[in-house]
């Protein structure tokens, strides 16, 4: 463990190096050691495109060891484009594991090439290689391409077991959410860590090996993965929901509880929602031989979707999840999951975000509502809700930059100061809002609000007690005790993302279960209540980059205004909206916080007085 | 004229309706998820004949959903239930009280994200 391959595409020099122990126990892996590199290794001032900002690839100490439920994920850690924060981005699909039997734990990626470059690993090996032939190339070329040319030198057996994270087009041209994509379909979605592969001239890296993952204490992990593995088995979302129907299992349920966020954000129920719901993909569009292609390596939940589309719109491929169908679907007012499923399938080959880039589509029809848009920027395309045509259109003009998506792939942020309503602009810290409206939610509101990479859902998923009722249903319009649920699970969360687990175990295991297989990996004796220290260590050091890259803090903690201030119209959550001021206050006492920001006292317990040091004067007196 | 006459019609037959048989009450249920594949069916109307009735006498119109979403009279762990989008385990659980032109939808364990 903590093998790191640092590559300096300046220089163009190779090292290998290990980490302490002591640094793994601190930041396990993944994210939270991704975020102390960067602490450590980059100026939080960097601008995100440029050389002396950082790519870093990782993986985590329970990935690619068989049994474990779900640790078949990698992630990247960089500053974002998007939002100016530190950010990390995950992904499922085969090449996590694959990284890490060449015998890497995590890539950091400096500098800047001037050529197109891909790096090549092999058992041990790495090399950089020319990417001239490959630049302007989709991820599916550019995957195949590699794989082809290697084989060449490895054999075609061998080389068929290679696994590639790319960028498409979209990176090359800096959208500002461009994804990285492995395995053909999965991708580092959010945060634009595409766009800072393509400013450093990063194509690819294509990964293969054989070495095994190596275990401290084998009965100890057999029994903790037993443990787990029945649980997983018991509970009926990950045994059940979740492999039969998949992520878009939630758009019927979400649109029920009437937080189905549409025609951005502006009510939370779709009529249309049925015609695109996971009950629906099932019976029309699904294929089975393509979903058994995109199940993640070493997953028993399997809740991939693969499908095939005919008529109007044709193609196959990987998806579409839940936040794919309501981004182009709900948010644009389309109904068609065809032409979503088209959309989703041009966002993985051309390498973009789908929740940010039908988001954005979203806002943008807002705005030509508003008659905001001089309608020759357009060029004759009938971008209003409901079109079609105009998601599938807009979704490669976007990776091109062609014609409006060059203002599209600057952001719904950004997009919308450009052409002068940046209220209608749903994003927390210039990240995009994902398919949850939080006005019949309070908890997933503050978990937005507080978010250190910008909107996003995945920090603390309140959707699982609000409305799943997982561990426990609790009332979602209420905002007693959701400040101690919002911390507890950013702090758990923040620790399965180091260990780079996919968050759909914890339907069925928690802190003492991650605590159990962690020990036996490594032979470190971890319980429950260090998993929750670990987490708010990375939460504050998140934090803590934050405050020293833009001065981040309570004016940040916050919500677009439609949300805090216009009652939801209709449904099961009508009249209601995000009472944040209820719930921010005790959120940062119970974080040892002042204004957003940590005291001193509270980063010195976290052992983090070098970090309180460098904050100096920024920190609460 | 004729759409008048029409409703007249239709109020007449509702108000000897009334006389023969009392109030009738008429509820929405919508099922999701996996429970559609096993009963065959997506929604249904149900009618009751009494102006007022609680969640589980209406679903116990139909019995092999009740044996699905009961158990006992406890709904079963892990299963939402909701009358017009508010979860019952927030009203009366299975005693919460229906009125006429309700709508239930029920969802079995389910999650994603």
């Amino acid at each position: 463990m903590g093998k790191i391959l640092r590559v300096d595409l300046t220089s163009k020099k190779i090292t290998a190096e290990e980490l302490p122990e002591e640094v793994l126990k601190n930041w396990i892996g993944g994210r939270g050691l991704g975020v102390y590199i960067m602490l450590k290794e980059v100026d939080p001032k960097v601008d995100p495109l440029s050389p002396s900002n950082k790519a870093i690839v990782l993986t985590g100490p329970l990935t690619g060891i068989p049994g474990v439920p779900s640790s078949g994920r990698w992630c990247s850690v960089t500053k974002s484009p998007l939002t100016g924060t530190i950010h990390d981005s995950h992904s499922g699909g085969k090449f996590g594991p694959e990284l890490k039997f060449a015998g890497f734990d995590a890539i950091i990626i400096e500098g800047a090439s001037e050529e197109p470059v891909y790096l090549w690993i092999y058992d041990g090996k790495a090399e950089i290689r020319s990417a001239k032939h490959l630049w302007g190339l989709d991820t599916h070329a550019t995957t195949d391409a590699i794989k082809e040319e290697l084989a060449k030198e490895i054999g075609e057996d061998e080389a068929k077991n290679i696994k590639v994270a790319c960028i498409g087009p979209a990176g090359e041209n800096l959208v500002r959410f461009a994804a990285i994509i492995n395995d053909y379909n999965r991708a580092a979605g959010r945060g634009g860590h595409g766009a800072v592969w393509g400013s450093k001239k990063l194509k690819a890296i294509a990964v293969r090996g054989h070495k095994k993952v190596p275990i401290a204490n084998e009965s100890k992990f057999k029994e903790a993965v037993r443990k787990a593995m029945d649980k997983i088995k018991k509970s009926p979302v990950t045994s059940e929901a979740l492999p039969k129907l998949g992520t878009a299992v939630l758009v019927n349920i979400i649109n029920q509880h009437g937080i189905y966020p549409t025609r951005n954000f502006k009510t939370g129920v779709f009529d249309k929602a049925e015609e695109q719901s996971g009950e629906k993909l099932v019976e029309t569009i699904l294929d089975d031989q393509l979903v058994k292609r995109e199940i993640c390596w070493g997953c028993p939940i399997g809740c991939a979707r693969g499908t095939r589309i005919k008529g109007k719109w044709t193609g196959e491929g990987g998806g579409p999840e839940y936040e794919t169908i309501w981004a182009f679907g709900a948010q644009t007012g389309t109904a068609s999951l065809e032409a979503i499923s088209k959309a989703n399938y041009l966002c993985n080959e051309l390498g973009l975000d789908t929740i940010s880039t039908g988001h954005v589509i979203g806002t943008l029809m807002e705005l030509v509502e508003m008659g905001k848009i001089p309608p020759e920027k357009l060029r004759g395309l009938r971008v209003e809700w409901g079109n079609e045509e105009a998601i599938v259109e807009l979704t490669w003009r976007t990776a091109f930059r062609s014609g409006i998506g060059n203002d599209i792939a600057e952001g719904a942020l950004r997009l919308a100061q450009k052409y002068g309503a940046p209220e209608v602009a749903m994003v927390v810290r210039g990240q995009e809002l994902p398919a949850y409206d939080p006005r019949g939610a309070q908890g997933h509101g503050l978990g937005y609000a507080t978010s250190n990479r910008g909107g996003c859902h995945l920090r603390a998923y309140m959707i699982a007690p609000e409305v799943l009722g997982v561990p426990e249903l609790v009332d979602r319009f209420k905002t007693e005790g959701k400040p101690g649920l919002v911390k507890h699970f950013q702090d758990v969360f923040a620790v399965i993302d180091s260990l780079v687990v996919c968050k759909f175990t914890s339907f069925a295991i928690w802190s003492e279960d991650y605590a159990e297989m962690l020990s036996a990996v490594t032979g470190w004796d971890v319980v429950p209540s260090d998993i929750e220290k670990i987490g708010e260590r990375i939460w504050n050091a998140e934090r803590a980059f934050n405050i020293l890259a833009f001065g981040d803090g309570r004016e940040f903690d916050t919500l677009p205004k439609r949300l805090l201030e216009e009652p939801m119209p209709e449904g099961p959550a009508k009249g209601h909206v995000v009472k944040l001021s209820e719930m921010l206050d005790e959120y940062y006492k119970l974080r040892g916080w002042v204004n957003g920001r940590p005291t001193k006292a509270k980063l010195g317990e976290l052992g983090l007085d070098w970090l309180a040091s460098r904050l100096g004067g920024l920190l609460p007196s | 004229m004729a759409r008048i006459k029409a409703w007249r019609t239709f109020a007449q037959l509702d108000f000897f309706f009334f006389l023969f048989f009392g109030v009738i009450m008429r509820v929405r249920i919508n099922v999701f998820v996996t429970l559609r594949r096993e009963l065959g069916w997506k929604n249904k109307i149900v009618q009751i004949d009494s102006e007022k009735a609680i969640l589980f006498e209406v679903i116990s119109v139909i019995p092999e959903l009740a044996n699905k979403v009961f158990d006992g009279d406890k709904i079963r762990s892990g299963f939402i239930v909701l009358v017009n989008g508010r979860n019952v385990r927030f009203l009366n659980e299975g005693r919460t009280r229906i009125s006429d032109g309700d709508e239930i939808s029920i969802f079995p364990p389910a999650g994603g994200g």
